[in-house]
């Protein structure tokens, strides 16, 4: 097999890459605020270990041997860490820290990592909130075998099937619809949904698809675990393409629809029993804890004590010991005799439990003080927090050196952020989030944003993710122009020496205002000053309310309490054959009429709100993305009061853009013409709204009257720009076949809502008029009705309309008189 | 006989004018496939699961006459045929559906097949009802074949493929969760998010064919007694069904539980008497709905049997009630370990019939007649699918054909009684009827010719259909041609790819080419 055995050694030194890892220690979402504001979120404790030890564990436990930290947001807080940490000593995996302050996405991570030129080969894509057992051999291999038979096999993203749909639920994730090539797996489609949005019973699937495969799998069962393998090519595609923010939202979009680049991405499915999770909200924090807790994740559980504490020297490593029923605890743990530990528990070293207290299903640091009579269920209570007699908290976040004073109740969902106070016998709502930090209205100075959540885009209106590249250009643009203000702002902030000055840092005050009421002691001096929302912590307490920014639906979504609703079985039914029903009635190939006039309505809402919400847009129907060109190009005419000579110049600029012809111009000029004697039909932009008319005319004769004399005027100031645009005989033949379509409502004017049916009866007058403006000729009016002639009854509906009969007798006679006429000339 | 207890229709067809020439003077149904009307292979199929009767539907009054004589003259009594065959016939312009609606009445047993007469298939139907009765909440089970060429690699990348179903299937491939279907090429498919939801995985393949063999509940004639629109099986009844199939079984099960209810507060509460009840509700349903609503109540009874109270010692007592009232334990074993739901039961079962399985072809359009002829003729096939037994060289050579001096006939050759074949000619992979007469040095590859046709000396007839009587004269060469019946075609002449028929029954399709021929 080794031809040249001599020769070969070198050459396969130089053709091994070092395996490299990007962990993205900054999510660039601001779900954990305002815990952020103080720390970073990696560095935030999972499981009493700090989030990013769980991800480079995992690399190293994989054989990564380079891993490059991206850190942004607290990037010095980072920095010191690794330093730290056992990692800075460590052998197999050299971790290098990438410090970048004004990144504002993983695109710019990217981007940036892309012009430091730091990878050479394949790399594994992660962010640094990822807990995962999963081996990463086999995907390597799958994707090196992909990348060896075909250079554009450019990532292999890993998804784990799952069981149940509520495992979505249960980690606050948006749903996933993937199609992959049931042959290769290579990802053809992917889609995120929003929950909250009800058009989400259709997926379009572009039938194209099939003339290269002959099975695509759709997928609902597939969770995303924001673990990737990529080959360099992506790190250029995100520098090429610079408005990529959101690797899945816009690079993976991106990808799939430029199919033309050839570029493609496959899944790999992690086997039955491997375990990814993220922990990218509140409720994936509690979830993914719980799955630690239960051994979900083995290796990593408190008790193999593999993951060290990082940080200084001091802490080294954890000293958890395991007892039945999932109970973890450190070796100094004191416990009041009576004091029952619950399942599903672990405790850091140095905490004490006082008498008749409860603890069940909750992570309890280090040093942590908790009174007698104390009730604690599924709470997180970090390092050095003391709870007094009597306290009852549930499902709740309590940061470190937080004090909860005697009898205070913590709801559920609620955070605690560093530092806060309680005041005894207060009761914290459920789902507050309490911080010493003053939230800054409409602050966006923390780069552990991204941008569709900052506040100024989000305040204004609802975040939409999945919007599509538009939403997210629009999104770029808006916070660029922010940060070229803040810029300033900026440069201080991340000046280390004025670190403490930021926006919404918790001023010293504060900070020392907390202390003295955590510790009791009276407020001396400026610390007086300070005005605490007694409304959330009590008199006495220490904290401001902050504001999460999220709707109602997304509160219950992403809260650390348990999730109240559930999707059930019932309602799922009935959904599908809905569903399966609007696909008919909407699909072109419906055969049968069984979903009626309101399920077809229903349908076409359901798709058109998909192809909005599809960043491509290429299932769209391309002679209706036309004709709204057109009409609204014209309507915007009509509405600047442009003069016929400056219309033709845009429409021509349109026809020349579009490579149409004349024809297509003027077909639907004369149906949006004809649309303005109607109310607007659905999906008309709010702006041209008041061209039309507001209430649909009446069915009497008043009412057809009142629509022909409307027709009437707009063609007679709009005839000379007809005529431009119909050049031939041809021209005004196809221009009388989509005058039928439009009064039959078929083709692309289906979606109108049968706007088109009240010019049905007044054809004859509507041809009448064109023919006395001179829009249409006779030729082209009898070479129509030859035409029809041959048609089956369905086409010849408006032919045999006894009026329309009638005006072509009229018609051919006169023609024949002229004619004769000719003859009689001829004679002379 | 076990399977005796459910009714074969099979429809028939009629003067099928997808296959001109063929069948300008005989029906789709009697075609001969290797010497055997078409019709009798669907029939031998229902014949060897074990059926007694079937009632076949012919469109046309002329041509119910003709395979009503068939049956009555040649079919009935030969070894192995069906008791009685009941011919009836439907007007012109039917659809399968209605076809099927207008037997409705003379449908009696519960469950029913319903196929295609133009299908050959060696799968057993006994097997197939069996499944579909094993699982008593399938309103039909249907075959589905794999295309012979798959559809994209006769489609460029980046476009539609034409004239293909798009079928989605569960992941265990028993279950038809969606079926699109159009004779352009669809721009996109509209795929309904819930049923995928409910299955999680569904996978969309354009490369299976329905093989027109279906089993069917009684309760599906109520359905096409309820929905008059549905005209055909497949464009629209299988349509219906896929999209309504929750919504009819919910309706099922609701029904049956109302039955539940009534049975059970009759018998006392418990669980264990709910279960029981559940069992009595299942057969005053099953008496009531006729079989369908049997299974939904038994379902239903299961549903009540695990509500028995929880039973806790007491060591375990304080453990328990800690857990009983801790936030969020329900979702913890939604999401890990064994709460896998069990697969949901649907109306649409599907059967695959993958190529190595067995046998399964439709003589649709005459491209398809002549590759079933072939096929057919094939030693493995033939024994299973025409009752015939191949020879020694693996072919089928009655004693009464007179063979020429240094003729072959190659495996897989088909002919009839009575043949004449001249020196020095080759016989090919194709079926010859009876009284077939070849001349010297005529080489017959691909083809097939039926009854009474002659071929002159030095003739090559390749990929060609010759029909009835046809007569081609010396030294003619066909290639991918079909002669009509009775066409005498000129010798010396070469004709490729054309249809040649005599000039009266041209009707003015192929005149020019008939003008040549006299």
């Amino acid at each position: 097999m080794a031809p040249k055995r001599g020769g070969g050694g070198g050459e396969r030194v130089e053709a091994r890459t070092v395996l490299s890892a990007v962990l993205l220690a900054d999510s660039f979402t601001q779900r954990f605020r305002p815990i952020t504001v103080e720390r970073p979120k990696a560095l935030l404790p999972l499981v009493n270990v700090p989030m990013i030890e769980y991800a480079l564990e995992w690399l190293a436990m994989n054989d990564v041997e380079e891993a490059f930290v991206f850190c942004c947001a607290h990037a010095d807080l980072i920095k010191r860490y690794l330093a730290d940490s056992k990692w800075a000593h460590s052998r197999d995996m050299k971790v290098t820290p990438i410090v970048s302050t004004n990144c504002l996405s993983a695109g710019e991570a990217l981007r940036l990592i892309d012009q430091r030129d730091l990878i050479k080969g394949d790399f594994v894509l992660l962010s640094a909130d990822i807990v995962s057992n999963m081996r990463l051999a086999p995907l390597l291999e799958a994707h090196r075998a992909r990348r060896a038979a075909d250079k554009n096999a450019i990532m292999t993203l890993a998804m784990k099937p799952v069981q149940h749909a509520s495992q979505r639920l249960r980690l606050g994730d948006s749903e996933l619809v993937v199609a992959l090539d049931a042959a290769t797996q290579r990802l053809l489609k992917y889609m995120e949904l929003e929950p909250g949005r009800p058009s989400h019973h259709l997926a379009k699937l572009d039938a194209a698809l099939f003339g290269e495969r002959d099975e695509v799998q759709v997928r609902c069962d597939l969770m995303d675990t924001h673990i990737c393998v990529c080959a360099p090519e992506v790190l250029l595609l995100f520098s090429d393409n610079f408005d990529y923010q959101n690797i899945k939202r816009d690079f993976v979009s991106g990808v799939l629809s430029e199919e033309e680049l050839g570029n493609k991405l496959h899944v790999y499915e992690l086997r039955q029993a491997e375990y990814a999770g993220r922990v990218h909200n509140l409720r994936s924090y509690d979830a993914v804890s719980r799955d630690l807790l239960q051994r979900w994740a083995f290796p990593f559980v408190p008790d193999t004590n593999v993951l060290s504490l990082g940080g200084s020297p001091a802490w080294g490593q954890t000293s958890y010991r395991y007892s039945r029923g999932q109970r973890y605890m450190e070796s100094t743990v004191s416990l009041a005799r009576s004091t029952v530990p619950g399942e599903d528990v672990c405790i850091g070293a140095g905490t004490s439990i006082g008498e008749g207290s409860r603890v069940v299903q909750s992570v309890v640091g280090r040093n942590v003080r908790i009174g007698r009579n104390v009730d604690i269920v599924g709470a997180y209570i970090q390092d050095g927090v003391t709870i007094q007699d009597g306290v009852v908290v549930r499902s709740a976040l309590v940061c470190e050196g937080c004090v909860l004073r005697a009898g205070c109740v913590v709801g559920p969902g609620a955070i605690l952020s560093y530092g806060c106070v309680v005041d005894s016998r207060h009761s914290v709502p459920p789902n507050t989030r309490i911080s010493l930090c003053l939230q800054v209205a409409g602050a966006n100075d923390d780069s552990d944003d991204e941008l569709e959540y900052s506040p100024a885009v989000g305040a204004s209106s609802p975040t939409r993710p999945g919007g599509g590249r538009a939403a997210a250009k629009k999104a770029a643009a808006d916070s660029d122009e922010e940060e070229e203000e803040e810029d300033d702002d900026d440069d201080s902030y991340h000046n280390p020496d004025q670190y403490g000055k930021s926006l919404e840092r918790p001023t010293s005050d504060a900070l020392r205002a907390a202390q003295a009421l955590a510790v009791g002691r009276p407020l001396q001096g400026e610390e007086a000053g300070v005005r605490f929302q007694a409304s959330a912590v009590g008199p006495n307490g220490a904290g401001y309310v902050w504001d999460p920014r999220e709707g109602p639906a997304d509160l219950d979504r992403f809260s650390i309490a348990p999730p109240t609703t559930s999707l059930t079985a019932e309602d799922e039914a009935a959904a599908a054959d809905e569903a399966a029903a609007a696909a008919a009635a909407a699909g072109t190939g419906g055969a049968d009429a069984q979903a009626g006039g309101s399920g077809g309505g229903r349908g076409e809402e359901g798709g058109g709100d998909d192809s909005d919400a599809d960043s491509d847009g290429g299932g769209r129907d391309p002679e209706r993305v036309w004709r709204r060109e057109v009409e609204e190009t014209f309507l915007r005419c009509i509405k600047m009061r442009f003069d016929v000579a400056n219309v033709v110049i845009e429409l021509n600029g349109l026809k020349i853009a579009e490579d149409r012809t004349f024809a297509d111009c003027a077909r639907y000029m004369l149906t949006a013409l004809l649309n303005l004697g109607l109310p607007p039909p659905p999906r008309t932009p709010a702006e041209y709204l008041p061209l039309f008319k507001t209430v649909a005319p009446e069915a009497s004769k008043e009412g057809q009257l009142a629509l022909l004399r409307g027709f009437k005027q707009a063609l007679a100031d709009w005839r000379d720009l007809l005529q431009r645009f119909l050049k031939s005989e041809d021209d005004q033949v196809e221009l009388l076949l989509t005058l039928e379509e439009y009064c039959s409502c078929e083709g692309v004017f289906e979606a109108d809502g049968g706007g088109g049916a009240r010019y049905a009866p007044l054809f004859a007058h509507l041809l009448r008029q064109l023919y006395d403006c001179d829009v249409v000729g006779e030729d082209a009016l009898l070479a129509w009705a030859d035409e029809k002639a041959a048609a089956d009854a369905e086409e010849r509906r408006y032919v045999e309309q006894a009026d329309v009969a009638r005006f072509l007798e009229w018609l051919r006679e006169e023609d024949e008189e002229d004619d004769e006429d000719d003859e009689e000339e001829d004679d002379d | 006989m076990v399977h005796a207890s459910y009714q074969a229709v099979v429809l028939a067809g009629g003067e099928d004018q997808i296959l001109y020439p063929l069948t300008t003077n005989t029906v789709k149904a009697l075609l001969p496939v290797a010497n055997k009307p078409l019709i009798s292979y669907p029939l031998r199929t229902l014949a060897e699961a074990g059926l007694r009767s079937a009632i076949l539907v012919v469109i046309g009054e002329k041509a119910a006459a003709s395979v009503r004589e068939w049956i009555s003259t040649e079919y009935a009594g030969s070894p192995g045929a069906l008791a009685s065959c009941e011919v009836v016939s439907v007007p012109e312009g039917y659809g399968t559906a209605d076809a099927l609606r207008a037997v409705a009445s003379r449908i009696t047993s519960a469950s029913f097949v319903v196929l295609s007469g133009d299908l050959l298939t060696d799968v057993p139907v006994g097997a197939l009802v069996a499944q579909h009765n094993l699982h008593a909440s399938a309103m039909a089970t249907m075959l589905l074949a794999h295309r012979r060429v798959s559809p994209a690699s006769e489609t460029k990348p980046g476009k539609p493929p034409k004239n293909v179903d798009y079928i989605g299937l569960d992941p265990s491939r028993q279950h038809l969760l969606f079926y699109a279907s159009s004779p352009d090429a669809l721009r996109d498919l509209k795929v309904p998010l819930p049923t995928v939801r409910r299955y999680g995985h569904m996978s969309i393949s354009s490369n299976y064919v329905d093989a027109h063999l279906y089993i069917f509940n009684r309760s599906v004639l109520q359905i096409l007694a309820d929905n008059p629109k549905l005209s055909s099986l497949r464009q629209d009844m299988l349509p219906y069904l896929t999209q309504n199939q929750f919504r009819i079984i919910r309706a099922q099960q609701l029904a049956s539980s109302a039955a539940v209810m009534a049975a059970s507060s009759g018998g006392g509460a418990g669980a264990a008497a709910g279960a029981s009840g559940g069992e009595a509700g299942g057969s005053g349903a099953g008496a009531g709905s006729g079989g369908v609503g049997g299974a939904g109540a038994g379902a239903s009874g299961l549903l009540t049997a695990p509500s028995t109270e929880m039973e806790t010692d007491a060591a375990s007592d304080l453990r328990f009630n800690l857990h009983s009232e801790l936030p969020g334990a329900h979702y913890m074993d939604m999401s890990h370990g064994a709460a896998e739901p069990p697969v949901p039961e649907s109306l649409l079962r599907v059967q695959v019939v993958g190529p190595d399985d067995g046998y399964c072809a439709r003589v649709q359009d005459v491209q398809m007649y002549g590759e079933v002829n072939r096929e057919v003729a094939d030693p493995g096939v033939a024994l299973k699918l025409s009752g015939l037994k191949p020879g020694r060289h693996d072919n089928i050579v009655p004693a009464s054909c007179a063979l020429g001096n240094k003729c072959t006939v190659a495996a897989a050759c088909i002919l009839g009684e009575g043949c004449v074949v001249g020196d020095k000619s080759s016989i090919k992979r194709s079926v010859l009827g009876a009284g077939v007469r070849l001349g010297a040095n005529v080489k017959v590859i691909n083809s097939v010719l039926m009854d009474g046709v002659s071929v002159g000396d030095g003739a090559h007839v390749q990929n060609s259909v010759l029909c009835r009587s046809a007569s081609v004269q010396a030294g003619a060469t066909l290639k991918d041609c079909q002669v009509g019946s009775g066409c005498v075609v000129a010798g010396g002449v070469e004709y490729k790819g054309e249809v040649l028929v005599t000039k009266g029954a041209a009707a003015g399709r192929c005149g020019c080419c008939a003008g040549q021929i006299h």
